[in-house]
């Protein structure tokens, strides 16, 4: 019945937020909105960066985006997540599935815990290609094909030694190799957006920066858009076209990435690259955003476009 | 490969070690039971002389405590676990073992059903959103957890035997007659099963609740699998392994509960002959029955030891000469984590 | 064997956790699982904080002074307010209601009378009234649960304190005696010693507790061992602080909820577990407990259902209620927000 809806409806961007309002449980009684109207669009063949804080909510959006929210009954979604078109707030779980299978690849930060730890890697990476016919187990399909196709993305995610990092568990593959991993899990279903939620903050700095070319790469040669969640300015500066910055749930600020780096409009835009440039110049005072400023950005209604 | 075969040799001599200490305590329980020590020993049979001398001089009772101690171990591990004495001294040993099949036809069905069962409850309960369902499921298990399981069994032979009038009250088999019958089977076994069943089906539950709410999930999810297949495929082998080492134990659990069992309903296995000889005080029959005991729980564990290697492949790489991956990149090698 | 301990027990990831310190209480064997996992550090405390994944946007916790103790979340619980006074009320009748009752030996009644409105649990064979056995036997079942439980814990406590605390030999002497004792099932030593020693409360007591103490005691160590590599605790022993102060004032506090939670279920099973001696005939004759009383039911199932009834039914009832409060304490303790995922 999704098939009529799924196709790409005629100019609707990728991906669509508006007014996107997330509520989480955070204890037995309490709830914190983590996401607050926010609106936010990808473009097909876009090129797009989320930067906050910890906490500003923009994990919860990226993950909203892949319906990878907490199932519990207490998370609320509200507002509007349209993706080619489509309404998915309040859209069965057999359409996010689709969405999942097709549209969206997801890469996490952490690349052990977010490898199964039991599953040999290639099988992991084959649970990822689409299959034309319903396959009842993991191994079906054509093998050959499939394992030729695992070995594919693998290499096309900076694993030369495809053949044997398939035949590994998790635990026997160094950190960086794992996060390639996880974009040949990313990308084995040659998605429209590949969502890389902190691809990065998890390795050594120099294992970073290859992860971050192979990604780079690898988006480029599938043409696909890219949605980069990242506290790090640096990682999103040389990544990506235009930037959404949020701050305690909210949008605060949004443009090309390079104009809102260099001549910041808000606040705490401002501030952000205050404090982290104080990390980094040497003739710089260490600078913190002070708690006063903090409280009058987190609550201020409105935001600047 | 070598690091397998010290790992089980460490497993086999602690396994010894163990045994010997189960042994020495009981040994020194003997020595510690007051009364006339041949009397303690051959249990409340009445004694001639010259039965008294042999018994004297087999197992050394003139002679000091670590000699009698080393005698008494040497015994043991030469199968020799004494003599049933009174009416036709028997080996202890071919006695037990005689008794040994009734109870495994009752302990190896109850431990199937028990684990299986688990498994699908408790997956059930962690999964459900119905909370109905997870609610009767887990209060259901702290339920029967909480019953005492002789007193299940009564329940059941007075409602399905007495009451119902569907099965047997007593006994393996119509008088007289060798062999089981399969409908004296059924009661013993569910009240066996189900104590063990409550037990998994809690532990598999929260171990089930601990692995869906682990990251790998949420890679699975993304990549639009079904939420069975995230269930079954992901979830599930995680989820599993700390019941390989909650089966490993439950054996033990269920054979030791095979006395009380055993007796509800009148069940001729080693857990009867066990409390026979306790009414009897035939001590030398006890005592084996512990040391057989003690071996079967031993041996099952290193068999859960060998599971559980099999089943985590990070236990299962720790025995293997490590993967040697070539370099990905100088910088990258150079940083590895160490790999959990 | 600290070796075979480290394999047997499921690496951190996959292991039960706080969810399963309450299994793993309640039997040796998987309180090696408990004991690798950290303790719970109290209610409330948010997820160790990652950036910015959900349960770190969540970190933002109540208002200080707004979020409700451990204790109140436990003692509002539904099944608080039901199985504590209903195990308080088991207490009441074990320690006022032979009092009340007549004396349970007396006979002359008629045999195996059913309930009635005189004899509200009916007559045993011998004419005895049976609410008047009843209330008395129920004495022996919860003085056995909870001294054995008491024991446990305080044995628990000073052996799996130093053990985690000082490490080397004590730890070693302390992971070898747990073994054994979860390698020989409590009620088939009980049942030899009984045998060989005679049976009487005492004895059933020290054994119950000689077998049931390792699930504190690794309980505490774990909690003791990782207190003692806290960087202040170090600084209090290198300021020259005795240990056994420090054990006191740091370690226990913190323990005490796991062990409070593993205690609770060392009652249940005591009571169990002496019910099922007491049933095989293990027991002092003159004073008979509940188990006692379903031993002499056995043979009346036919002609006596409610001999066998009254007797079991008490027993459940105590140890739900026992259990049931344990649970409670844990999810007091180790709250778990909603079902996630």
């Amino acid at each position: 019945m999704t098939i009529a809806e799924n196709q790409p409806a005629a100019g609707a961007p990728l991906i669509e937020l508006t007014g996107l309002n997330v509520v989480l449980p955070t204890g037995e009684r309490s709830e914190v909105e983590a996401v607050k109207s926010v609106d936010l669009v990808v473009h097909d063949g876009e090129r797009v960066g989320l930067v906050g804080e910890s906490g500003s909510g923009k994990s919860v959006t990226g993950r909203s985006i892949a319906g990878l929210l907490p199932t519990s009954p207490r998370v609320r979604v509200s507002g509007s997540i349209r993706i080619r078109g489509q309404e998915m707030v309040g859209a069965p779980a057999r359409t996010w599935d689709d969405v999942r299978r097709k549209t969206v690849g997801m890469i996490f930060q952490d690349p052990l815990t977010f490898l199964n730890p039991t599953m040999r890697v290639g099988r992991q990476v084959a649970e990822s290609i689409p299959d034309r016919r319903p396959v009842r187990s993991g191994a079906g399909g054509d093998r050959t094909a499939r394992d030729r196709a695992v070995f594919r993305f693998l290499r096309q995610a900076g694993l030369p030694d495809a053949e044997q990092v398939a035949a590994s568990f998790p635990h026997e593959l160094s950190g960086g190799m794992r996060q390639r991993v996880l974009i040949a899990i990313a990308i084995a279903k040659e998605p429209s957006l590949v969502l890389a939620d902190e691809p990065t903050t998890a390795l050594d700095a120099t294992v970073q920066q290859h992860v971050l070319r192979t990604l780079d790469e690898t988006v480029t040669e599938l043409g696909t858009s890219l949605m980069l969640i990242s506290h790090d300015l640096a990682v999103v500066a040389g990544m990506t076209d235009r930037v959404y910055v949020m701050y305690a749930g909210r949008i605060v600020e949004e443009g090309p990435t390079a104009r809102v780096l260099a001549e910041p409009r808000h606040e705490y835009t401002q501030a952000l690259l205050r404090s982290v440039r104080s990390l980094t110049d040497r003739d710089t005072d260490l600078y913190s955003i002070p708690l006063a400023l903090r409280q009058r950005f987190a609550e201020e209604p409105t935001h600047v476009a | 490969m070598k690091a397998r075969l010290i790992h089980y040799g460490r497993l086999l001599l602690s396994s010894l070690i163990l045994f010997i200490a189960v042994i020495t305590v009981l040994f020194f329980l003997l020595e510690l039971a007051p009364g006339d020590p041949i009397q303690t020993l051959v249990g409340d049979v009445p004694l001639s002389e010259a039965f008294r001398a042999q018994i004297t001089a087999a197992y050394g009772l003139d002679k000091p405590v670590w000699e009698r101690y080393v005698l008494y171990l040497g015994n043991v591990f030469t199968g020799n676990l004494g003599f049933s004495f009174g009416t036709n001294n028997e080996p202890v040993l071919d006695l037990i073992l005689s008794r040994a099949g009734n109870t495994l036809a009752l302990a190896v069905p109850a431990f199937l059903i028990s684990t299986i069962g688990g498994i699908i409850l408790g997956s059930i309960a962690a999964r459900t959103r119905r909370r109905w369902l997870d609610g009767g499921i887990s209060g259901g298990a702290v339920a029967l957890f909480s019953v005492p399981n002789f007193w299940f069994g009564m329940l059941l032979i007075m409602v399905f035997s007495i009451w119902l009038g569907w099965f047997p009250t007593q006994g393996k088999s119509p008088y007289g007659q060798p062999g089981i019958g399969l409908e004296y089977l059924v009661l013993p076994v569910i009240t066996m099963a189900t104590s063990e069943l409550a037990y998994k089906t809690r532990i598999m539950r929260s171990s089930m609740i601990e692995s869906l709410g682990q990251d790998f999930v949420d890679t699975a999810r993304s990549k639009g699998l079904s939420s069975s297949h995230v269930l079954w495929r992901h979830a599930l082998p995680n989820a599993l392994l700390p019941m390989v080492t909650v089966s490993g134990y439950s054996l033990g659990y269920i054979l030791a509960g095979s006395v009380l069992v055993e007796r509800v309903f009148g069940w001729p296995g080693m857990g009867l002959l066990f409390i026979d000889a306790i009414n009897r005080q035939n001590n030398m029959v006890i005592l084996g029955v512990v040391i057989v005991l003690t071996v079967v729980i031993i041996l099952v564990n290193i068999l859960t030891d060998v599971v559980y290697g099999l089943v985590d492949p990070r236990l299962r790489a720790q025995f293997s000469p490590q993967r040697t991956l070539p370099p990905e990149g100088r910088q990258d090698r150079q940083s590895d984590e160490v790999a959990a | 064997m600290t070796q075979q301990e480290t394999h047997m027990v499921p690496p951190p990831e996959t292991g039960p956790t706080a969810n399963a310190v309450t299994e793993a209480a309640n039997r040796p064997g998987l309180a090696g699982a408990a004991g690798t996992t950290a303790p719970p550090d109290g209610a409330g405390t948010p997820p160790p904080a990652q950036p910015d994944t959900p349960a770190g946007a969540a970190g933002r916790r109540r208002p200080p002074g707004t979020e409700r103790s451990p204790w109140r979340v436990f003692l509002r619980k539904p099944s608080t307010m039901v199985f504590l006074p209903l195990l308080g009320l088991f207490v009441l009748i074990a320690a006022l209601g032979p009092l009340l009752v007549g004396d349970p030996s007396a006979t002359g009644n008629a045999e195996l009378l059913a309930p009635s409105a005189a004899h509200p649990l009916g007559t045993d064979h011998l004419g005895r009234d049976y609410l008047a056995r009843v209330v008395n036997g129920g004495q022996i079942s919860l003085l056995v649960g909870f001294t054995v439980a008491v024991l446990c814990m305080t044995i628990g406590l000073v052996v799996g304190g130093l053990a985690g605390y000082h490490g080397g030999w004590m730890d070693t002497l302390m992971v070898k005696l747990a073994e054994f004792f979860q390698v020989l099932p409590g009620i088939v030593l009980a049942l030899v010693a009984a045998a060989l020693l005679g049976a009487n409360v005492f004895i059933i007591v020290a054994i119950l507790s000689i077998t049931m103490w390792p699930a504190v005691a690794r309980i505490v160590r774990a909690e003791a061992m990782r207190i003692s590599q806290l960087g202040y605790v170090e600084s209090a022993r290198a300021a020259g602080f005795r240990s056994g102060r420090i054990i006191w004032s740091d370690v226990l506090p913190n323990a005490l909820p796991p062990v409070l939670v593993a205690t609770s279920m060392t009652v249940g099973r005591a009571i169990l577990i002496e019910s099922g001696l007491a049933y095989l005939g293990i027991g002092d004759p003159s004073h008979p407990s509940w188990g006692a009383l379903l031993n002499s039911a056995q043979a009346y199932m036919r002609d006596g259902w409610w001999l066998a009834v009254a007797p079991g039914l008490c027993i459940f009832l105590v140890v739900l209620a026992v259990n049931m409060l344990g649970d409670a304490l844990n999810d007091a303790y180790n709250p778990t927000v909603g079902r996630v995922k």
